[in-house]
C-alpha cells in the first residue's frame, strides 16, 4: 500500500474515529495509557497522533513532536494539541520517511501505530535513526496472538479490519528486533494481544 | 485483570447478547433435515455475520479487543453449537437463544481465565 493510499484510508476514517474510539476503548485503556506515557522525558517524538485522543494522557510540560500521515486526522488533533500544557508540535509526515535529522530525539512513543504502517520494519528503522543512541522506544500496540483460539479469531477479523483500519495479526515485537532495537520489556495488557513494548 | 464493574458487566452483557442473537437466528434457520457439517459451517458463518454489528455497537461502549475477541468467539461458537443441535433435534428459537447465552458466559469466562494467565510481563 502506497503512502497516498494510507493517507486516503485514514483521511476517510477521521470523521468517525472519535465516535468509535473516544468512549469504550479509550476509557478501558485509560489506566494503562496514563502509566505508559508517564515516563516521557526530554525531546519526544510521538507517532501517530491521529485525532489527538492520547494527548489527554501526556504528562504536562513536555517537549513533544507529534506526526501523522493524515491531514484530516491532524485537523481534529489541533484543538487538543493547543490545549496541551507544554510544547506540542504537529506535523504531517509518513512514519516510513521521517523528515528529521539523525539522533534528534531522546524518546519515541507510538500508540496503535505499527498495526497500520505498510512496511513496519522500515518505519521502525526510521525511528531508530532519529532516536539518539541510548534513547528509548515506548510502544502501546496490539498484535497477533500466539494462542488458539485467539489467533484464529484475529486471522478471521483481519481481512475486514485491514480494509478500514489496522491489521490485527502483526508480530510487532519481532519487527522491533528486526529493525535493530534491543527489546527491554514486553508487558501484555490484554491476552498477548494488547501490549506495551520498551526498547532501546 | 479487569476489575471495574462497568466493564465486567459490559463484557457479560455483550457476550450474552451476541450469544442470544446468534443462537436464536441459527435455531430459526437450521432444521433437522440439514446435514450436520453443512449446518455447523452455516451456523459459524451466520454467527460471524450477525455478531459483527453487535460487536461494533458494544465496542463503542465497552472497549476494543477486550470486547471484540470474546464476542467473535461467542458468535462463532454459538452459531456452530446451536446449528449442530438444531440439525439433530427440533430446536425452538428461544431454546437456541438460551444455548447462546450459556455459550457467551462460558466463552467470556474462558477469555478472562486466559487473560489472567497471559497478561503481565512476557515470558
Amino acid at each position: 500500500m502506497s503512502a497516498a493510499e494510507v493517507r486516503k484510508k485514514w483521511d476517510g476514517a477521521a470523521r468517525g474515529f472519535d465516535f468509535f474510539n473516544s468512549h469504550g476503548p479509550e476509557k478501558r485503556w485509560r489506566p494503562h495509557k496514563q502509566a505508559f506515557f508517564a515516563p516521557m522525558l526530554g525531546k519526544v517524538l510521538f507517532l501517530a497522533v491521529g485525532t489527538g485522543l492520547d494527548i489527554q494522557f501526556f504528562p504536562p510540560h513536555q517537549d513533544i513532536t507529534a506526526i501523522d500521515i493524515s491531514p484530516r486526522m491532524l485537523e481534529k488533533a489541533r484543538p487538543r494539541a493547543a490545549a496541551y500544557d507544554g510544547r506540542l508540535e504537529l506535523h504531517e509526515m509518513d512514519a516510513q520517511h521521517l523528515d528529521f535529522d539523525d539522533d534528534t530525539f531522546d524518546q519515541a512513543y507510538t500508540s496503535c501505530t505499527f498495526c497500520s504502517v505498510p512496511d513496519p520494519v522500515k518505519g521502525l528503522r526510521e525511528l531508530r535513526r532519529v532516536v539518539k543512541p541510548g534513547g528509548e522506544l515506548h510502544m502501546f500496540e496490539h498484535t497477533g496472538s500466539r494462542w488458539f483460539p485467539f489467533n484464529l479469531v484475529l486471522h478471521m477479523m483481519n481481512p475486514i479490519s485491514r480494509k478500514v483500519g489496522p491489521e490485527v495479526i502483526r508480530n510487532t515485537v519481532g519487527n522491533v528486533r528486526k529493525a535493530g532495537f534491543r527489546v527491554v520489556r514486553v508487558r501484555h495488557l490484554y491476552l498477548d494481544v494488547v501490549k506495551t513494548i520498551e526498547a532501546s | 485483570m479487569e476489575t471495574r464493574p462497568y466493564f465486567i458487566l459490559g463484557d457479560l452483557i455483550s457476550n450474552m447478547l451476541a450469544g442470544a442473537a446468534v443462537g436464536c437466528a441459527t435455531a430459526a434457520l437450521i432444521t433437522v433435515n440439514w446435514p450436520m457439517p453443512v449446518s455447523m459451517a452455516a451456523g459459524m458463518a451466520l454467527g460471524m455475520l450477525l455478531g459483527m454489528p453487535i460487536q461494533i455497537a458494544c465496542s463503542l461502549l465497552f472497549g476494543a479487543f477486550e470486547v471484540m475477541i470474546p464476542m467473535m468467539l461467542t458468535s462463532m461458537t454459538a452459531g456452530m453449537a446451536v446449528a449442530m443441535r438444531a440439525s439433530m433435534h427440533e430446536t425452538a428459537a428461544g431454546a437456541g437463544a438460551v444455548w447462546g447465552v450459556c455459550i457467551g458466559v462460558f466463552v467470556l469466562g474462558f477469555t478472562y481465565l486466559s487473560n489472567a494467565v497471559l497478561s503481565g510481563d512476557a515470558r
